[in-house]
């Protein structure tokens, strides 16, 4: 090439231009082979140009030397790269199969773990704000550094700046251009860390400059801040979330671990706080990847760089549940020494998942140590209320539930609280159910405490447990009711007072059982004796399971005792002054009247507060379990007509008579075939109004429609259809309702014609006829025979 | 009368997800509009703007950076969304319609022009302003 390019420089004074540029253009096709494509006469010219050399030998020998040094040197280099890889393999202890496998292995080890202890429901996690994104930015940083790139150039002002301009405001400078590196040059973590940290720096200046200008700036810095949040996650290195107990924790980071570690083949190890060992964490890692092998985790991490580097893919170390640990201020020192050393390694994240409470007391310091690398996200769940069609639709599925409906007032339980919601479905799993309109909270915690029983169990057991049987926790769960009624204290009892009373392993297996947060869970309680002390407590996971196994205590354990006891703790315990009469009287009404204890069912009936938990909890109680006492109580609140009590027999399926063959709308209708003219009257103006519930509305002429008519319109609708007949034949129990009604009502009247003209059902109205005590309904009623 | 599919769908803070043209410019919204210049080109202009500017293209989105964790776009964007199954479905019906239709999402608030969803969601506009982005008005 060197030849060709000296033969150019001689050539030019007699050769034209042309001539030289050809050559050029050859040369350069020597240097770069593969640069543009060439045609077959430049082949030909140089293979001609080869043979001359060869012919004179003298230059032939000169080039063959220069080709043979630079091969001898290329060689020479490549032995140099083979011997430092070399190196490199005998130090890393750790082959890069056994890490993999060892990743693998210990991911679905917890994916499993988490599976069958229940805390992990697969495919149930609900994208709500932007938490998975944040953690896919913060685990494949280099793939998302090029979205975050692209959508801070996409953000547009042109609206701001035209309303600036318009106000004479001045104008507002944006370019993002110099701050975004092309990814080609994002070789190693530590420039991609440097790229996207001066891209958040940029963002979070101008935010600062809109932060704070009205509506029309407020947008604006909004946009630009949220692109800023998400593009902070590229570069930080250790994300904490924490949520109060039973929210999801473990849920998100199994979801982490199965559909975005795993899918885009990240490298993760994956630990409970429980396992981790206070002395040494970076030991409690290596162990776990490799429980047979002793490397260290400086072996482990060697090892992992080449394939973090080589895939652009950081090392995610996870921990979940910091709070689980049962040495809390001995880990926070090791975690902190922990996450100094892992660190240091530029492609190592970590992930830590908390409970609040615990956060605040024990490992906030990890925030303020690791201030400038840490994100920390409060409360995971902000937004389920306006997604809840999606959240009832993946654990419907999930737990293979088909539901007609929900209530609002339900719905909102739900979302306030994930953990009532998740036992719910756990209790009705498989099960097609009618709307729900209340939740029958005492079998439902009673199913429900057996299931967890029963799983915590076989969990523990399969773990090595083996004191962890059913009877063990039962028992357990039993001394702690126990306390809590002999002191009447009835939250936070001292862990310390239950350690005394177990040995070691018994401990073992009860510190587990609490980490799970099933029914029971540990809480801290600030120590009397010190304003920095604070004490281990336990407390159910709802107050509400304290009071359904406080009633069963009562009932199960006092009463057998001692009846006399069992009187007086009833009465003083479900006084209207003692905290716990609200809930402790639906349980002890609902669990009562399921057993049907007769000394107990005495002993509630004549308590004070009895009539009105009555007419509030009935209706959760199994129909088997309703007895003619109930049903007379029934009749006295129709004759005061309680309207909660007439809308239920009327509502909620009770139409069916089959289904509820005792309390059920037939009561209603014996009840208003008893009233004359001016009782129908008195009856449905109080029950169904025939005035908008909302008069503002009334007033503006804009009105609802009022109780009446709505009951009309959804009795109507029954009836809406092509063959105009009704879907359920106990149906038309709703439609001698409306017979009633067509007493006193001119829209009754007409919805009872449209039913007799297209059902022909006169059996119906000829029983009303002769039933009925309303000389008016009898002889209006003639005219539908 | 039950319907089959839609081309918007909203969470409810103002973020859509919109069925579009694939090819759709400024230039040709505006002349499907028979717009040319005037008062009515400049308001358009920033309705255009207020959806388009910042929008993100799902698909492109889905293949560049979700695929591996979503085995299909409709998935991705049922969960992603936390769309319910039923209007997924219709959302998907209404993108699959024609092969020149794509799906991208916006925040309306974003552009600036703060009452922009009641000028093209009002029930009186609603439908036209959908053909526009379709290009078929």
């Amino acid at each position: 090439m060197r030849a060709l390019r000296k033969w150019t420089k001689h050539d030019v004074d007699w050769e034209s231009r042309k001539y030289r540029e050809r050559l050029l253009d050859l040369a350069e096709y020597i240097e770069n082979p593969k640069g543009k494509e060439r045609c077959n006469s430049d082949i030909e010219l140089l293979e001609y140009y080869k043979e001359e050399l060869r012919k004179d030998q003298e230059v032939w020998s000169i080039i063959e030397e220069s080709l043979l040094a630079n091969i001898t040197s290329i060689l020479q280099d490549t032995n140099r790269q083979i011997e430092e890889i070399k190196r490199y393999l005998e130090q890393c202890a750790v082959s890069q199969k056994a890490l993999t496998d060892s990743v693998q292995r210990l991911l679905d080890l917890q994916l499993r773990r988490n599976i069958v202890s229940g805390k992990y429901l697969e495919d149930t996690y609900l994208e709500v704000d932007e938490l998975k994104d944040k953690l896919r930015f913060f685990v494949d940083p280099f793939l998302f550094y090029q979205l975050s790139c692209e959508r801070a150039s996409r953000l547009n002002f042109d609206n701001l700046r035209w309303k600036l301009s318009e106000r004479n405001e001045g104008g507002f400078d944006f370019d993002v251009s110099t701050y975004i590196n092309g990814n080609e040059s994002l070789s190693d973590f530590e420039l991609l860390y440097e790229a996207s940290r001066r891209l958040s720096d940029y963002l979070y200046a101008k935010y600062k400059e809109l932060d704070g200008g009205g509506n029309t700036r407020y947008f604006q810095s909004r946009k630009v801040n949220d692109i800023r949040v998400l593009n902070d996650c590229l570069y930080k290195r250790v994300f904490l979330f924490t949520s109060k107990a039973g929210q999801g924790k473990t849920n998100l980071l199994c979801d982490l671990t199965k559909n975005v570690l795993m899918r885009r083949g990240v490298p993760a190890a994956y630990l409970n706080g429980y396992e981790l060992d206070v002395i040494n964490v970076e030991e409690s890692f290596s162990h776990k990847m490799f429980p047979t092998k002793k490397y260290s985790l400086d072996e482990i991490l060697t090892s992992a760089k080449c394939y973090c580097e080589s895939s652009h893919k950081p090392f995610i170390f996870i921990i979940d549940g910091l709070n689980e640990n049962a040495a809390p201020r001995e880990l926070k020192s090791s975690i902190e020494t922990f996450l100094s050393t892992v660190l240091q390694y530029d492609f190592v994240k970590v992930i830590i998942s908390c409970r609040t409470e615990y956060y605040d007391l024990h490992f906030s310091s990890i925030g303020k140590l690791f201030e400038s690398d840490t994100i920390i996200k409060r409360d995971i769940n902000n937004r389920l209320q306006d997604d809840w069609r999606k959240l009832k639709e993946l654990y419907f599925g999930h737990f293979s539930i088909k539901c007609s409906g929900i209530t609002d007032d339900i719905k909102e339980a739900f979302c306030n609280n994930l953990l009532l919601f998740r036992i719910f479905c756990e209790v009705n799993e498989g099960r097609q159910l009618h709307v729900v309109h209340s939740i029958a909270k005492e079998p439902m915690f009673s199913a429900y405490c057996a299931k967890m029983i029963s799983r915590v169990s076989e969990e523990l057991t399969n773990e090595g447990y083996s004191l962890a049987t059913e009877s063990f926790i039962v028992a357990f769960l039993r001394d702690v009711v126990g306390k809590m009624i002999q002191k009447e204290e009835f939250s936070n009892i001292p862990l310390s007072s239950i350690w005394s009373e177990v040995d070691s392993q018994q401990r073992e297996v009860l510190n587990r059982f609490l980490d799970n947060n099933v029914l029971v869970r540990k809480d801290l309680k600030p120590d009397n004796s010190s304003p920095f002390k604070n004490s281990e407590v336990v407390n159910f996971t709802f107050d509400e399971f304290r009071d359904y196994l406080v009633s069963h205590y009562l009932v199960d354990q006092i009463l057998n005792d001692n009846k006399d006891t069992f009187q007086s703790m009833v009465s003083r315990f479900t006084d209207e002054s003692h905290f716990l009469s609200e809930g402790l009287t639906t349980f002890l009404f609902a669990y009562v009247k399921r057993i049907k204890e007769p000394f107990a069912l005495q002993t509630i009936k004549s308590q004070s507060w009895y009539n009105d938990v009555f007419r509030l909890m009935i209706w959760d109680v199994d129909e088997g379990d309703i007895d003619g006492d109930d049903l007379n109580l029934i009749k006295d609140y129709l004759l005061a007509c309680d309207v909660r009590v007439v809308r239920y027999l009327t509502f909620w399926g009770r139409w069916d008579t089959r289904r509820f063959e005792k309390l059920n709308i037939s009561l209603l209708l014996d009840y208003l075939s008893t009233l004359d003219m001016n009782g129908l009257q008195v009856f449905f103006g109080k029950a169904w109004s025939d005035k908008p519930e909302n008069y503002y509305h009334w007033m503006a002429g804009r009105r609802d429609p009022s109780p009446r008519e709505q009951l009309l319109e959804q009795v109507g609708k029954l009836l809406e259809n092509e063959t105009h007949t009704l879907a359920n034949y106990e149906q038309r129990n709703l439609y001698e309702l409306v017979l009633y009604m067509a007493a006193i009502d001119n829209q009754a009247r007409m919805l009872y014609s449209d039913y007799v003209s297209y059902t022909g059902d006169k059996e119906q109205v000829e029983n009303v006829m002769s039933a009925t005590q309303c000389a008016e309904l009898k002889e209006m009623a003639k005219q539908w025979i | 009368m039950d319907i089959d599919k839609i081309y918007r769908y909203s969470n409810g803070f103002c973020e859509h997800l919109k069925v579009v043209h694939k090819d759709i410019t400024l230039e040709k919204f505006l002349s499907n509009a028979g717009l040319g210049d005037g008062f009515g080109a400049t308001l358009f202009t920033r309705l255009y703007n207020s959806v388009m500017s910042e929008a993100e293209n799902m698909e492109d989105l889905y293949e560049r950076f979700y695929k591996q964790e979503y085995d299909c776009f409709s998935t991705f964007i049922g969960s992603k969304f936390a769309i319910p199954d039923k209007s997924l479905t219709l959302l998907m019906n209404g993108m699959n319609e024609s092969d020149n239709f794509t799906l991208i999402y916006y925040d309306a608030l974003h552009y600036g022009m703060t009452d922009v969803d009641e000028l093209i969601y009002g029930e009186d506009y609603e439908e036209k302003f959908t053909k526009l982005f379709l290009l078929s008005l």
